[in-house]
């Protein structure tokens, strides 16, 4: 599977829902800046366009930090909102998404801590950037094909529980990095922390991840480069 | 890991660090396909979230599009009693009129007005009734000239007289010419 390659395909072509589609025949930019300009002038269309552009990508973020549906259609709501709201104070420095990624993972953070439903942090950040160099994560694959992992039921239920495991630092992080591909150092701005704690949350999230997921690993795949074993020998088959 | 991540360049790499690599890669796809899926669980209530934040758009722009006029003053008594009166005029008039016609209607037909009357109250002395203790009267009857005469003959009590008294009457006259 490679949903980030999808992703990226439907960001660009501004419409993943093409039913869902502002007035048929508007002209309506395919450029984020220039749709956001139009926005900043009140044009409801032009922010529509970038709701239907995102939206997907934002629910995916702030289901994978709340893990509620009913929460994360909140935090999007609220986020594209807040983000209405506040589109003349938007510049244009960073781009339309990232502005919004950042609003919709402040929401859900925050949204986490007025229920206080995060769970405690296993291990102070100076422990977990300590245990970074002293273990390694598990060099062993379910199956080299996660695609077809997801399609088994059991799998992917185990994989959902295992995030709902993690603290919610350590999912936060996760996710960014797994689902947006964020660097360090973006992640260090949106956690409004340091890169090495960034660096610390990711290696114990995966860690626990694995740790959560052992019985479902096999061996090290046949290709030391990861290629793809016979889909035969996946245990989701 | 930093490789695995793009953080370090991915040369010369171990066996055990690129088997890594691809554990950390293939943890990677399956929490974002997780996170996908989960999308996709819930796109029949995505696609209705627009119209939610629509709405709550329009509430929001509503106060800036059309600013909220100052609340009008609270009308006076006599002002909202007029005003009913006006959303109510053809009753109003209507019992006016039949007011009118009854009290017409009384003056015409109701009975006269009475003379006044003065009601006093007066106080009459107690009169001790006299009781006759003497011999009782006379009465004599005696023919006059022109008329008849009686003759009341009334004892004292103290026996040192008698009172008479004499009651004339004149013959009625005939009117009658020439009788």
């Amino acid at each position: 599977m490679s949903k980030r390659a999808g992703l990226a395909t439907a960001a660009a072509a501004g419409a993943p829902d093409a039913g869902r589609a502002p007035a048929a025949g508007a002209a309506v930019p395919s450029d984020d800046r220039a749709l956001v300009a139009l926005a900043q002038k009140g044009d409801r269309a032009a922010f529509r366009t970038l709701f239907e552009r995102y939206h997907r990508r934002a629910y995916a973020l702030a289901f994978g930090v709340v893990r509620n549906q009913d929460d994360a259609l909140d935090v999007v709501q609220d986020a594209f909102i807040k983000a209405h709201r506040h589109l003349d104070k938007f510049e244009g420095q960073a781009s339309f998404y990232t502005w919004l990624y950042r609003i919709v993972m402040n929401l859900a953070i925050d949204h986490l801590r007025k229920h206080k439903r995060q769970q405690p942090v296993d291990f102070t950040d100076q422990a977990v950037e300590n245990a970074v160099s002293e273990d390694a994560l598990l060099p062993k694959i379910i199956g080299g094909n996660p695609g077809r992992a997801l399609m088994d039921r059991e799998i992917r239920e185990r994989i959902s529980e295992a995030l709902d495991s993690l603290s919610e630092n350590h999912r936060a992080v996760l996710v960014m990095r797994e689902l947006d591909g964020l660097s360090y150092e973006e992640m260090a701005v949106v956690m409004q922390c340091s890169k090495g704690t960034i660096m610390s949350r990711l290696f114990h999230a995966r860690k626990n991840m694995q740790r959560q997921l052992a019985d479902l690993y096999q061996g090290p795949p046949p290709d030391a480069d990861g290629a793809a074993p016979d889909p035969e020998d996946s245990p989701a088959d | 890991m930093l490789a695995a991540d793009g953080e370090a360049p991915a040369t010369d790499l171990g066996p055990e660090a690129r088997q890594t690599t691809a554990a950390v890669r293939e943890l990677g796809e399956l929490v974002r396909g997780s996170l996908e899926l989960s999308a996709d669980d819930a796109e029949p209530r995505l696609a209705g979230l627009w119209d939610l934040i629509e709405r709550r758009l329009d509430v929001a722009e509503a106060p800036a599009a059309a600013p909220v006029a100052a609340p009008a003053a609270r009308p006076s008594l006599g002002a909202r009693i007029w005003s009913w009166l006006a959303g109510h005029r053809s009753h109003v008039a209507t019992g006016l009129l039949s007011a009118g016609a009854v009290a017409g209607l009384s003056m015409a037909l109701g009975p006269a007005p009475t003379e006044k009357v003065v009601v006093k109250t007066v106080t009459v002395p107690a009169v001790q009734p006299t009781v006759m203790t003497g011999s009782p009267p006379e009465v004599e009857s005696m023919e006059l000239i022109g008329g008849s005469g009686t003759v009341f003959t009334i004892g004292d009590d103290d026996g040192d007289g008698d009172t008479a008294v004499i009651w004339v009457e004149p013959d009625e006259v005939d009117p009658t010419e020439g009788i």
